[in-house]
C-alpha cells in the first residue's frame, strides 16, 4: 500500500508513465491516490477517431466528475494511427489515451510497446473476445456496417426491397443513379464489409457479381462522414456500408434517415488504452477507470445510440423504440476480419482486393 | 566601410533610376565576386530551415518503405517506382496539368479583361467592383466549395431541388460535381490573383504610350490590342504561371466537390495516400516530388516572366493618368458582368453559408427547411472553440508580421545585394509556391517531430511563414525597386549601419507595400487549412482546422458556423488594417 502511494507520488513528480500503477484494484485508497495524482496533472490528451462531437460530449462527463479537462485530437483512423506511430517512434509523447476503431492498429501499437499495461477495475465487464486484458478495452462500444436510406426519397415498395436484402437491393436497377457507397479505403472494417460478400464466407450467395450489380447503378463515392450528410440532403437515396454509429445519432435527431443491418454484415469494437510514457499518466489511468464504469458506458451509449458493450448497462436506447430499427444479428456479424490472414493480405497495400474493388466500381482513387 | 562597398556605391549612383536594378545589377559583374554580406548569409540559413529542409525531407520520405522515423522502416524505391514508372498515376498527372492550365488560362483571360475594364473604361462604380473582385480571397476555398456543393449538387443542390418543385420538372439544371464545375469554383478563387497581377501592371504602365497611339488616330480597341496587350504580355504570362502553379497544388476544392467521374487530381491523391486506409506515406511523398518537378518548371517560367514584367513599368511620378475609354452601353454591360461575378463568387456562397449554419440537417428543399440557432450554440459551447479562436489570432497576427519581415530581408538581398548567394536566396524564396501545402506540411512534420515545438502553434507558424515567403518577397521587392537607393546610400554615408538604414529609411518608404502584403497574408494565415490540419495538435488547432474537422465528420452545419466565425475574424482584421494601419489591399502596391 505504502509502496503504491510512493509510486503515484513519483509519477506526479517526474511524469514518467512506466512507473504508474498497473491497477488500482487492490483497495479503495489507491483509487483516491490516483484521483489526487490525476487532479494534480489537471488535464488529459485523448487521441481518437470516433465522431468528435460525440467524443466531446462523452469526455465532458469525465471532466465534470473529476475536474480534469480533456483535449481531444480527432483524426480519421488511418491518419490518427500514422500520426500516433510517428510521434511514439520519435519519443514525442503527446497522447495520454489512444482510442481507435481499427483493432489491427491497436494490436500493432501494443506489440510496439506503445500502450501501457493497465487493468481498470471494471475491465471484466466487457466482452473478453473484444479486449486484450491489461491493454485495451471496448469502452466506446461496437459499431456495425449498415445500408441506410432516405425514406423521403423512396416509395414503400422500394423501402421494402431494401429491408428484405439490402445488398441485392443496392444492385437492383430501380436504384440506378440513387446509390452512394462508403469506399473500402475509408477503413479496414469497410473493406472487410465488401470482402465478405465478394470473397469471404458470404461470397457463395453474393460474390463479386453482387458488387458489380451495385457498380452498374453508377454509385457516388464517399467516405463515411460525407456519406451521411449527402444521404440526408438527398444527393442519393441508398447508402451502402454506412456505419451505424454515424447514422444513429442523426436519425435520433429527426433527420430523414433509416438503416438496416445486412444479415452478413461486419462489425468491430473501438479499442481504448493508456499510452506508454503518457505526459499525464495518472489522468490517463483515471480516465480508463472512469470509461470502464457502467455509468460512462451508458453515457456513451446514449450519445451514439450504439449497442452498449458493458454487461452492467441495460440497453434502453431511444433508437429501439423506432419501428424501423432492428438490432444486428450479432451471431452472424463478422468480427474476426482483424485476424483473418486471407483478408489482411488481400486488403494490404500490396494486396489486390482494393484495386479490384476500384476497378469494378470504376473508382479512380 | 570597405573599398568594394564604396566602388559599388558610386557605380550604383551613376546608374540613375532604380528601375534598372532588376535587370542589370548596378554593381555590374563585379557584384558576383563580392563576399556575401552577413545579412544574405543569415537569410540563406533562415531559408534552409524554413524551406529547403522540409522540401528535402519530402524527397527523403519518398525513398523509404514507410514514414521516416517509424520502426522497421528501410530504404526503398517502391514508392518512387509506383509513382514515376508504373503508370498508375499518369492519368491523374495529365488530368491535373490540364486542369491547372485551363484554370490559369481562364483566370488570366477573365482577370485581364476585368483589369482592363476597371483601369481603362469608364465603368460605373469601379471601386465597388474592384472590391467585389477580391472578395473571394476572404472566403476559405473549402468553405466556398462547400457552399457551392450545397447550391449546385446534381440531386440535392438548392438550385436543382427548388427549381424542380417550382417548375414541376425533374430536370437537373446545374451540376457542380463535374470537371467543369470544379474548374468553375477554382476560377472564382483564382481570378482575383490574376486580376491583382495584371491590374498592377496596367496601373503602373506609362500611359504616354497609349496616348501616342490615340494621337496617331487609332481607336480604343486597336490601341488595346496593338499597344496595351503587347506591353502587358509579360504580366499576363507571369500571372498565368503563378495561377497554374497554385492550381496544381490545390486539393480542398476537388476533394470537397468529390469529382466522382473523371479523375483525381494529384494533390487529392497525395492527401489520400497519407490519410485513407491503408496509408502509404512514401507514396504520398513520391507524389509530392512528382508534383514538385512540374510546379518547379512553372516557377522557373514564372520567374522568367516576372523579370520581364516590370520592363515597361514607370517609376517616375509624372502624374499622368491613362485616358479612359468611353463606352456608352458597354460600360453598363461591364458593370452587370462585374455584379454577376461578385454575386456568384461572394454573395451567393455567403448567403448559403448563413442558411447552412441555421439548418440542422443540410436539407436543401426550401419547403422542408427548419431554422434554429442550435448550431451556433453548439459550436460556441464546444470546449475547444475558444482555444481555436486564440490560435487563429496568434497565427493571424504573427504569421503576416514575421513573414513580411523575412520577405523584406529576402527581397533586400535579392534586389539590393545580388551576387551568387542572392540568386540562391531568390530561388529558395520562390520555392514554396512549388510545393503543395500538404506535402510541405508533411516535410515539416518529419523534420520537427523530435523537436520540443512539435504540435504547438509555433510549428504551424513556422510552416506558414515558410509557405508565404514568396508572396511577401514579391510585395517587398516590387516596393524596393521603386525606392531610389540613393536615399539608403545617403544614410550609409552618414554612418548608419545596414540594419539601421533598413529600419530608418527603407522600411518607412516601403510601408504601403509591406502593409498590403501584411493584409493579404493575414487573410491567408487566418483561413489556412492544408498545413495546419497536418501540423496542429489538440491545443494548437486554429478555427479553419475546426471547420475542416466538422466537414470530415459530416457536420456541415457546424462547419458553416465556424466558417462564419472565421469570416468575422478576417473582416475585423482587414478593417483594422485598413483604418488603423491605413493599409490598402489592392493591386497598387504589387
Amino acid at each position: 500500500m505504502a509502496m503504491a502511494v510512493i509510486a503515484v507520488a513519483t509519477v506526479t513528480a517526474c511524469s514518467g508513465g512506466s512507473e504508474a500503477p498497473a491497477s488500482p484494484s487492490a483497495g479503495g485508497g489507491e483509487l483516491e491516490d490516483l484521483i489526487a495524482a490525476a487532479q494534480a496533472e489537471g488535464e488529459l490528451t485523448f487521441y481518437g477517431d470516433a465522431n468528435e462531437t460525440s467524443l466531446q460530449k462523452w469526455t465532458q462527463g469525465f471532466t465534470e466528475e473529476y475536474g480534469i479537462s480533456v483535449n481531444i485530437l480527432r483524426l480519421p483512423g488511418s491518419e490518427l494511427n500514422q500520426r500516433f506511430a510517428q510521434e511514439m517512434s520519435a519519443g514525442q509523447f503527446q497522447a495520454d489515451v489512444f482510442s481507435i476503431a481499427d483493432r489491427v492498429s491497436m494490436q500493432a501499437a501494443v506489440d510496439q510497446g506503445w500502450i501501457a499495461e493497465y487493468e481498470p477495475e471494471n475491465g471484466s465487464l466487457y466482452p473478453a473476445e473484444q479486449l486484450v486484458a491489461g491493454y485495451f478495452y471496448p469502452v466506446q462500444n461496437g459499431y456495425f456496417q449498415t445500408v441506410a436510406y432516405n425514406p423521403t426519397l423512396l416509395s414503400a415498395d422500394e423501402i421494402e426491397l431494401i429491408r428484405e436484402d439490402p445488398i441485392k437491393a443496392a444492385g437492383d436497377p430501380v436504384f440506378e443513379g440513387r446509390v452512394g457507397v462508403n469506399m473500402p479505403q475509408s477503413s479496414q472494417q469497410a473493406a472487410a464489409f465488401y470482402y465478405r460478400y465478394a470473397e469471404g464466407d458470404a461470397s457463395d450467395e453474393y460474390g463479386w457479381e453482387a458488387l458489380e450489380a451495385i457498380a452498374d447503378n453508377k454509385p457516388l463515392f464517399y467516405s463515411s462522414a460525407t456519406l451521411v450528410q449527402n444521404l440526408i440532403a438527398g444527393e442519393y437515396a441508398v447508402a451502402v456500408a454506412l456505419t451505424d454509429s454515424l447514422a444513429a445519432p442523426q436519425a435520433l435527431q429527426g433527420a430523414p434517415l433509416e438503416f438496416v443491418y445486412p444479415k452478413d454484415t461486419t462489425g468491430g469494437y473501438f479499442a481504448t488504452g493508456v499510452v506508454e510514457d503518457a505526459p499525464h499518466p495518472n489522468a490517463a489511468r483515471l480516465f480508463m477507470e472512469w470509461a470502464t464504469t457502467p455509468d460512462a458506458n451508458a453515457l456513451y451509449t446514449e450519445i451514439t445510440q450504439t449497442v452498449p458493450a458493458n454487461s452492467d448497462v441495460t440497453d434502453d436506447r431511444e433508437l429501439l423504440s423506432f419501428d424501423w430499427y432492428a438490432e444486428p444479428d450479432v451471431a452472424n456479424v463478422w468480427f474476426d476480419f482483424i485476424d483473418d490472414a486471407d483478408f489482411l493480405d488481400a486488403s494490404s497495400a500490396d494486396g489486390d482486393f482494393l484495386s479490384r474493388w476500384s476497378e469494378v466500381f470504376g473508382y479512380s482513387g | 566601410m570597405t573599398i568594394l562597398d564604396r566602388t559599388e556605391l558610386q557605380l550604383g549612383d551613376s546608374d540613375g533610376t532604380a528601375t534598372s536594378g532588376v535587370a542589370v545589377p548596378p554593381g555590374g559583374r563585379r557584384a558576383l565576386w563580392r563576399r556575401p554580406s552577413a545579412l544574405s548569409v543569415f537569410v540563406f540559413i533562415l531559408l534552409l530551415g524554413l524551406v529547403a529542409g522540409p522540401v528535402a525531407m519530402v524527397f527523403v520520405g519518398a525513398l523509404q518503405s514507410n514514414a521516416p522515423g517509424l520502426p522497421d522502416n528501410t530504404f526503398s524505391l517502391d514508392a518512387v517506382y509506383r509513382v514515376y514508372l508504373s503508370g498508375e498515376y499518369y492519368g491523374s498527372l495529365i488530368g491535373t496539368l490540364v486542369m491547372a492550365v485551363s484554370v490559369a488560362a481562364l483566370s488570366v483571360l477573365f482577370g485581364g479583361l476585368a483589369a482592363w475594364f476597371l483601369t481603362r473604361v469608364n465603368v460605373p462604380l469601379r471601386k465597388l467592383w474592384e472590391f467585389g473582385l477580391i472578395l473571394p480571397l476572404f472566403l476559405s476555398p473549402f468553405v466556398g466549395a462547400l457552399a457551392w456543393l450545397m447550391l449546385a449538387a446534381p440531386n440535392s443542390g438548392m438550385i436543382n431541388v427548388n427549381l424542380r418543385w417550382m417548375l414541376g420538372t425533374d430536370a437537373t439544371f446545374v451540376n457542380i460535381m463535374t470537371l467543369p464545375g470544379v474548374i468553375f469554383v477554382m476560377l472564382l478563387f483564382y481570378i482575383p490573383y490574376a486580376y491583382l497581377f495584371i491590374s498592377s501592371a496596367l496601373k503602373n504602365m506609362d500611359p504616354s504610350l497609349e496616348e501616342a497611339s490615340y494621337m496617331n488616330g487609332r481607336g480604343s480597341f486597336s490601341t488595346a490590342m496593338k499597344v496595351t496587350l503587347p506591353i502587358m504580355r509579360p504580366a499576363l504570362v507571369a500571372s498565368f504561371f503563378f495561377v497554374a502553379v497554385l492550381a496544381t497544388g490545390v486539393f480542398v476544392i476537388p476533394a470537397v466537390l468529390g469529382l466522382n467521374t473523371s479523375f483525381s487530381p494529384l494533390a487529392v491523391e497525395v492527401y489520400r495516400a497519407v490519410t485513407v486506409f491503408p496509408a502509404r506515406p512514401p507514396v504520398g511523398a513520391a507524389l509530392g516530388t512528382l508534383l514538385f518537378w512540374f510546379t518547379l518548371a512553372g516557377v522557373y517560367l514564372y520567374r522568367r516572366s516576372v523579370r520581364n514584367a516590370n520592363r515597361f513599368v514607370t517609376i517616375s511620378a509624372r502624374g499622368t493618368r491613362p485616358r479612359l475609354v468611353k463606352l456608352r452601353a458597354g460600360r453598363y454591360i461591364a458593370a452587370a458582368v462585374f455584379a454577376l461575378y461578385a454575386f456568384l463568387a461572394a454573395v451567393l456562397p455567403y448567403a448559403v453559408l448563413i442558411v447552412m449554419s441555421l439548418t440542422p440537417f443540410a436539407i436543401t428543399d426550401f419547403r422542408r427547411m427548419t431554422f434554429s440557432f442550435d448550431g451556433i450554440v453548439e459550436v460556441w459551447n464546444a470546449p475547444d472553440v475558444l482555444t481555436a479562436f486564440g490560435n487563429t489570432l496568434w497565427l493571424g497576427i504573427l504569421v503576416p508580421t514575421l513573414t513580411v519581415l523575412v520577405g523584406l530581408a529576402v527581397a533586400y538581398v535579392v534586389v539590393r545585394e545580388q551576387g551568387r548567394l542572392g540568386a540562391i536566396v531568390d530561388y529558395l524564396g520562390t520555392f514554396p509556391i512549388a510545393v503543395p501545402g500538404i506535402v510541405f506540411a508533411t516535410g515539416i512534420l518529419w523534420m520537427y517531430v523530435r523537436s520540443p515545438i512539435y504540435a504547438t502553434v509555433l510549428l504551424v507558424m513556422i510552416a506558414l511563414i515558410g509557405a508565404y515567403i514568396p508572396q511577401a518577397a514579391r510585395f517587398a521587392s516590387a516596393g524596393l525597386i521603386q525606392v531610389d537607393r540613393s536615399l539608403e546610400e545617403a544614410a550609409r554615408m552618414n554612418g548608419a549601419g545596414k540594419l539601421r538604414t533598413i529600419f530608418t529609411v527603407t522600411l518607412p518608404l516601403l510601408r504601403p507595400a509591406l502593409l498590403s502584403a501584411w493584409s493579404l497574408l493575414f487573410v491567408f494565415a487566418t483561413r489556412e487549412v492544408n498545413e495546419a490540419v497536418i501540423l496542429s495538435g489538440p491545443k494548437s488547432r486554429p478555427l479553419a482546422v475546426l471547420a475542416w474537422n466538422y466537414v470530415e465528420q459530416g457536420s456541415i452545419r457546424n462547419a458553416a458556423v465556424v466558417g462564419l466565425f472565421l469570416t468575422i475574424v478576417m473582416a475585423v482584421g482587414i478593417l483594422f488594417a485598413r483604418f488603423v494601419l491605413r493599409a490598402k489591399l489592392d493591386s497598387s502596391n504589387l
